[in-house]
């Protein structure tokens, strides 16, 4: 019973995700971001213990789906980064969800997702330590500027937004596959709109013209080494559950 | 012979400016002009030599046509905001058009 | 409404006004440079600078960092910064220790501190002091370079701007393609606005018959009543009008360029078939923006027309709206305006904005100051007027490293000079060389002088002859000129050489090449069957270059000497040439109309050409006869009816009529150079370079081409003095002309060229740096001695060669031979973007005696025209100098000047985006404005700049006090001079002097040779 609960907290879905929302919005930046991912990687392992009882686990799949769907549409119109991750969560955690519901596993979960989240969440704090607010009128044309950010930027937006081009893929066609056609229609849908957000927030934010009186300072050898480390990482548990699912 | 009462236009501009004007006069149906080439002149913006060897662009040319009252006040008027901005003249003069009698 | 015969000239007086500011655009077939500031040249050259901005939203000059490179690497001479800051401070009244401070700011380059405690605290005593300044606030207004759309976009967040923008280019792509598309718009013929008419009315969305736009559209012809019922509607005040259109054009000026030139050459082939005008575009832009505004009506809730906008624009909210979309709003507020945004409640926060506005304006000035002053020994009482001064200093800054730039590289010309002006040599050659006076002859011209005893000259590349080339066997027609020059004489190119079954099988290969490019239905059938061959194609392009591509050229024909037509024909000549043109004609049409084949009939056909050619009707039908009139017919037993018809058809099919006749007859007078031209040229060619005795036994004319595969600017990179291409029929043109033993005698006394001098044609290509000389038309017994001197030429081509290919990329860590290949290679190569530098870094232009700059190392950077003072009393010549070919070195020198300054705004960037549009000129990706200036690779090397923006420094050896009158006499030079577009500095050997026009005193400075000589020691 604790345990559901736990897992709705850490993991939400609408109508949770507005309040979870609500509550990280207020924070401090390195908060918000420490606490993002503690839930997350907290929501995940609570998962292993979770046993779901059949009433909830229609009711909570369709939340799961709606909210994904919810969520990827607010997406759509966003400028502002901060507000693009926090409706990413509760779509990234009803995903973990949805891959524990048709009987994935969690470790494989995380260990493609959490790399990823670790770096997309380690670039957003670099960025906003420098400028503050990270928003479409005020920051654009970091790709001149920045170029080895920009690299590891664009590596995790598509990674978080399972982008064909990018590990974890695979899941959400596995996910859209086993799960009812209403829903797997749904994800598809939501998919387009997530992958189309995350270029959005690309263009604006690498691509464009630069404010040339910005001054701004790129990521140096040790920050760099560490972004290539979790993405070596990631590649790796690829393999490695790739090879296991072949085997 | 017939007699007509006619107004005589010349308009003397720079040879850059000459191609110009032949567009924006064909546009209001000019019956017909004669060009003076290389002619030399003293103006407000200086003196101007007549024909250079290999370049045309900076000699003045004349334009002459005799036009009906109505439509040399059209011209004059027309191209004031042409001629504030390039260097060049309009003078109007009455003249007589004597046209043979064709069969 | 139709506008009246006055309303319709006053507009177009406004649009002509208006496109003053835009200079011309050639045809890239013929690439002519140009300054893109020529509309502005009127004005001084800081002047336009600034003023150009409004429309061209371009950056004004290079950054402080590039400057501050320049000046490590010694370009830029400490003394000549300090005079331009002092000067400076003269002019604004401001005392030495802003000098010391400007100069301390602009050569200091340490880089930024570590924040720290110091730094804080200075920080916040500076931002203490500046607490009664405030951020100007400047409230918009529409005007020069804020329009409608713009404001609309700033205001509302929409994309007006782009829209129109890509309406407009889409459909000046469509109509003013020249033969790329395979389809066309309906109509072409009838004009591009009309055309355009018959498209938009069936365009769902932009149509709207119950508009009263739409219905002008439909019931007028003319342009002009659309432009002047919009100005009604947004209810512009009738002196705004030209500023309007101004900004129009600005908006697309490439294409405004374009169109520009086009409705100023109606003789072009596209303007005749398919006319094109400015008030046509500019109408059909009036009517998006328009409809555009209509559009947003709904969403506004009332018509943005000039007085409503302005009103709007007045408004404090207005003010908060532009910060926000244009990206300027303080970001810590941005949360917040979206808030009140959304509860309408922007005026209530207006005041809490300003406040955080100005506060962030005081930071950033203090940090701003802060930069500026640390490290500096000096004291200040006012900060406030310390900020103000120093804005007000970097809004100049780059005018004076650009001077004192120009002033450094004066002066070493001057040291490098003044040892050769000081001396004299007298020679005798064994061969006297033409070149062009690009700057790309001046490394031949030093090794072909270092190699052998030959003297060199440097001559406008048309070598004095204006002609218009009619190639024949390439279909082409070109104006071998300077673009200021329309040529009144024509010359025709003959195939020569070849047997007719080869010429007809090439003739075959190269339809089935083109048909098979061209066609849609190729690329489904033929890709198995004949894409193998172009397979070939591509990788002999790509891996074999070298081996390829000569017979790849051989095949398709491309390089043929061909025979040139250049005497005059004599009136009895052109009749009996075209009788028998026409007789042809006849034979032809008898075989098409009635399948006869028509033999020792001339008499007969003659009589019927007569009867064809004449004023009156000779022939006319008469009813009812059968018997034929003309012997023609009575051989051929036609009817008379049929000899009637067969004489309407050669009239109005075959072109033969009295009419037509006349034309040819017109046609073919101008064909060639009379007797006397020829003199008159010739004469001008010899006495404008000053060699008028002491002719060597062999005198070249060595015109110049560039070569290169896959590349929309290679006609830049051709002669600019004949209009962007090959100089080589110019100079066969003069050897042919000097060899005539009449015309050498007709020359005399003036010239006096010995019977035993040849003149020789020679084409220099200038990414090999290789000369041939054309051996055709030597006589045998001298070709030992052209062969001989071949020899020499082409060593001195490897050198030269050698010494450029330092300068190129990836060829300069190359050993020589394998340099020569890279070298050789970039022919052919279709992936070089930069085949050679061709003009870039050009900064001077000399005009004198070959004596005061021989043996110099000017990396070609220099303009070399040959000129003798002692040989023009009058300064006749020096007049033809000053007005051809400074001119356009003037053009080629800012072309470079500001592709170089901004790529994006009057460059063409990098030319990996280029997509050839229309077959005239490029655009970047799909869709946007014409192209218009130079390549990144042309002027940028890795994104830093490779061409130094410095204008022309001019040098005349001639006597200042006599000779300086030809520029006053000649308006566009002496505007080009005071209005400092050139640096004009006078070498006067008499007075043993330089006399230099120097713009920040407006007066003519006089500079010894011996101050010179001091500075050099």
């Amino acid at each position: 019973m604790w345990i559901t609960i736990l897992i709705l907290f850490l993991l939400p879905v609408f109508p949770i995700s507005m309040l979870v929302n609500k509550l990280l919005s207020v924070l401090n930046y390195k908060l918000f971001t420490v606490l993002i991912l503690t839930f997350f990687i907290c929501g995940n392992l609570t998962l292993l213990k979770f046993n779901i009882n059949s009433q909830i686990f229609q009711f909570l799949q369709f939340l799961a789906v709606f909210t994904i769907l919810f969520y990827s549409f607010r997406l759509l119109g966003v400028k502002n980064l901060k507000t693009f991750i926090l409706y990413l969560y509760p779509i990234i955690s009803s995903l973990a969800l949805l891959w524990y519901m048709i009987g994935g596993d969690i470790l494989e979960f995380l260990a493609l997702k959490t790399p990823i989240l670790i770096s997309f969440l380690a670039l957003y704090t670099f960025l906003f330590n420098q400028f503050g607010i990270i928003h479409q009128k005020s920051i654009s044309g970091l790709g001149s500027m920045m170029p080895r950010f920009s690299i590891f930027f664009v590596l995790s937006i598509m990674g978080i937004s399972s982008s064909m081009f990018f590990l974890g893929y695979e899941m959400l066609e596995i996910e859209i596959s086993k799960l009812p056609i209403v829903y797997g229609v749904s994800l598809v849908v939501s998919w387009i709109f997530i992958n189309w957000s995350s270029i959005r927030v690309v263009e604006w934010l690498i691509y464009g013209t630069p404010n040339k009186l910005m001054e701004c300072r790129d990521l140096d050898n040790k920050k760099m080494i560490f972004f290539i480390f979790l993405i070596l990482i990631s590649v790796v548990f690829f393999i490695f559950y790739s090879l296991r699912g072949l085997a | 012979m017939i007699m007509q009462k006619m107004k005589k236009i010349e308009i003397i501009i720079e040879g850059s400016s000459l191609e110009v004007l032949k567009r924006l006069l064909d546009k209001i149906d000019i019956p017909g002009y004669t060009i003076f080439h290389n002619l030399e002149g003293m103006g407000s913006h200086g003196f101007h030599e007549g024909h250079l060897l290999f370049n045309e662009e900076d000699a003045l040319v004349m334009l002459m046509s005799v036009v009906d009252e109505a439509k040399a006040n059209d011209i004059a008027f027309g191209l004031e905001p042409f001629l504030q901005k390039h260097s060049g003249a309009i003078f109007l003069t009455d003249t007589i058009r004597a046209k043979a009698k064709k069969d | 409404m139709i506008v009246s015969n006055k309303e319709i000239l006053y507009l177009n007086s406004l649009i002509e006004n208006a496109v003053d500011l835009f200079h011309n655009f050639w045809p890239m077939t013929s690439f002519i440079h140009h300054n893109p500031l020529h509309g502005f040249e009127n004005m001084h050259f800081e002047d336009a600078i600034n003023k150009a901005q409004n429309y061209f939203h371009n950056r004004k000059f290079l950054s402080r960092q590039e400057y501050q490179e320049f000046f490590k690497k010694g370009k830029i001479k400490p003394e000549k910064l300090q005079d331009e800051i002092e000067n400076y401070c003269q002019k604004n009244e401001e005392d030495g220790v802003y000098a010391k401070l400007y100069f301390y700011i602009l050569t200091n380059t340490s880089e930024s501190v570590i924040s720290n405690d110091k730094t804080e605290d200075f920080i916040e005593f500076l931002q203490e002091k500046l607490s009664s300044t405030c951020a100007m606030q400047k409230s918009q207004k529409l005007g020069l370079n804020f329009g409608f759309c713009d404001a609309l976009d700033n205001l509302y967040d929409t994309n007006l701007c782009e829209e129109i923008n890509q309406k407009l280019c889409k459909m000046s792509m469509r109509h003013l393609d020249e033969g790329q598309a395979v389809w066309a718009p309906p109509e072409k013929e009838k004009g591009m606005y009309f055309s355009w008419k018959r498209i938009i009315k069936k365009d769902r969305v932009f149509f709207n018959k119950s508009l009263q736009i739409c219905r002008i559209l439909t019931l007028s012809d003319k342009p002009e009543d659309i432009i002047y019922w919009v100005l009604q509607e947004l209810k512009i005040p009738k002196d705004e009008w030209e500023d309007f259109f101004v900004l129009q054009f600005a908006k697309l000026h490439g294409w405004t360029g374009f169109l520009r030139w086009r409705s100023t050459n109606q003789d072009y082939l596209y303007q005749k078939k398919y006319p094109a005008y400015l008030e046509e575009f500019l109408a059909i832009r009036l009517y998006f923006l328009y409809m555009y505004l209509k559009k947003t009506e709904k969403k506004l809730g009332y018509f943005p027309d000039f007085l409503r906008l302005e009103q709007e624009l007045a408004k404090k909210e207005s003010f908060l709206r532009i910060q926000y979309n244009s990206g300027k709003m303080v970001p810590k507020f941005i949360e917040k305006y979206e808030q009140a945004e959304k509860n309408s409640s922007l005026e209530q926060v207006y005041e809490e904005y300003m406040l955080i506005y100005n506060e962030t304006y005081k930071q950033e000035s203090a940090k701003f100051l802060f930069k500026c002053l640390k490290g500096f020994d000096g004291i200040f009482e006012d900060y406030g007027l310390l900020l103000d001064r120093l804005n007000a200093f970097e809004e100049q800054e780059g005018f004076i490293w650009l001077k004192a730039m120009e002033e450094s590289y004066i002066e070493d010309l001057m040291i490098e000079m003044l040892p050769n002006i000081q001396s004299q040599r007298l020679n005798v050659f064994d061969a006297q060389f033409f070149f062009c006076i690009d700057v790309r002859s001046e490394s031949i011209r030093r090794h072909i002088e270092n190699i052998a005893n030959i003297e060199t000259f440097g001559i406008g590349g048309f070598f004095g002859i204006p002609l218009k080339l009619i190639d024949i066997p390439k279909r082409d027609e070109s104006n071998l000129c300077p673009a200021v020059v329309k040529p009144k004489n024509v010359v025709y190119k003959f195939e020569e050489g070849e047997g007719k079954e080869s010429i007809k099988l090439k003739k075959a290969l190269r339809h089935i090449y083109h048909d098979l490019k061209y066609n849609t239905m190729s690329a489904y059938i033929m890709v198995e069957t004949i894409g193998l061959l172009f397979g070939f194609d591509f990788f002999g392009k790509t891996i074999l270059p070298n081996l390829y591509m000569p017979f790849r050229k051989k095949v398709f024909n491309e390089e043929n000497s061909g025979k040139l037509l250049i005497d005059k024909y004599p009136k009895d000549e052109i009749l009996e040439r075209i009788k028998l043109l026409q007789r042809e004609i006849v034979k032809v049409a008898l075989k098409e109309k009635y399948e006869l084949n028509v033999e020792n009939l001339d008499d007969e056909i003659d009589e019927f050409l007569q009867m064809a050619t004449s004023h009156e009707d000779v022939l006319r039908l008469e009813k009812g006869r059968i018997k034929p009139i003309s012997r023609l017919a009575i051989s051929l037993n036609l009817l008379h009816y049929e000899e009637v018809e067969f004489l309407r058809i050669l009239k109005q099919q075959y072109q033969i009529s009295y009419f037509h006749k006349h034309r040819h007859i017109e046609k073919l007078s101008k064909v060639g150079f009379t007797f006397k031209e020829q003199v008159f040229y010739a004469k001008n060619a010899l006495k404008l370079t000053g060699l008028t005795k002491s002719f060597a036994p062999i005198v070249v004319f060595c015109g110049h081409e560039s070569k290169s595969e896959n590349n929309p600017y290679e006609s830049a990179l051709d002669c600019g003095a004949c209009g962007g291409k090959s100089s080589d029929t110019n100079g066969r043109v003069l050897t042919y002309i000097l060899n005539k033993p009449e015309i050498r005698e007709a020359l005399k006394p003036d010239i006096d060229i010995p019977k035993n001098t040849i003149f020789v044609a020679a084409l220099h290509n200038t990414v090999t740096d290789k000369i041939k000389i054309h051996t055709y038309a030597i006589p045998k017994d001298r070709l030992p001695e052209i062969m001989s001197l071949q020899k020499k030429i082409d060593l001195a081509s490897a050198n030269s060669a050698l010494e450029r290919a330092k300068r190129l990329p990836l060829a300069d860590k190359l050993n020589d031979k394998k340099a020569l290949k890279f070298i050789e290679r970039n022919l052919h190569d279709w992936s070089q973007p930069r085949p050679e530098w061709g003009l870039a870094t050009n900064h001077s232009f000399i005009i004198g005696p070959r004596d005061i700059s021989q043996g110099i190392k000017f990396k070609n950077r220099v303009f070399l025209h040959s000129y003798d003072y002692k040989k023009d009393k009058i300064g006749y010549y020096l007049e033809i100098i000053l007005s051809a070919p400074l001119v356009i070195g003037e053009w080629i020198n800012m072309e470079h000047f500001f592709s170089a300054l901004d790529n994006k705004a009057f460059g063409s960037e990098s030319k990996v985006y280029h997509n050839v549009v229309g077959r005239f000129g490029v655009i970047s990706g799909n869709m946007s404005d014409l192209r218009t200036g130079l390549a990144a690779q042309s002027v940028h090397l890795k994104g830093k700049v490779y061409h130094e923006p410095l204008r022309l420094m001019t040098f005349i050896d001639a006597p200042f006090y006599e000779y300086r009158i030809a520029i006053d006499k000649i308006r566009k030079v002496s505007e080009l001079v005071y209005n400092e577009w050139v640096k004009m500095i006078f070498i006067d050997r008499k007075e043993e002097a330089f006399f230099y026009y120097h713009g920040n005193s407006k007066r003519w400075k006089k500079i010894e040779f011996c101050k010179i000589e001091e500075k050099s020691l």
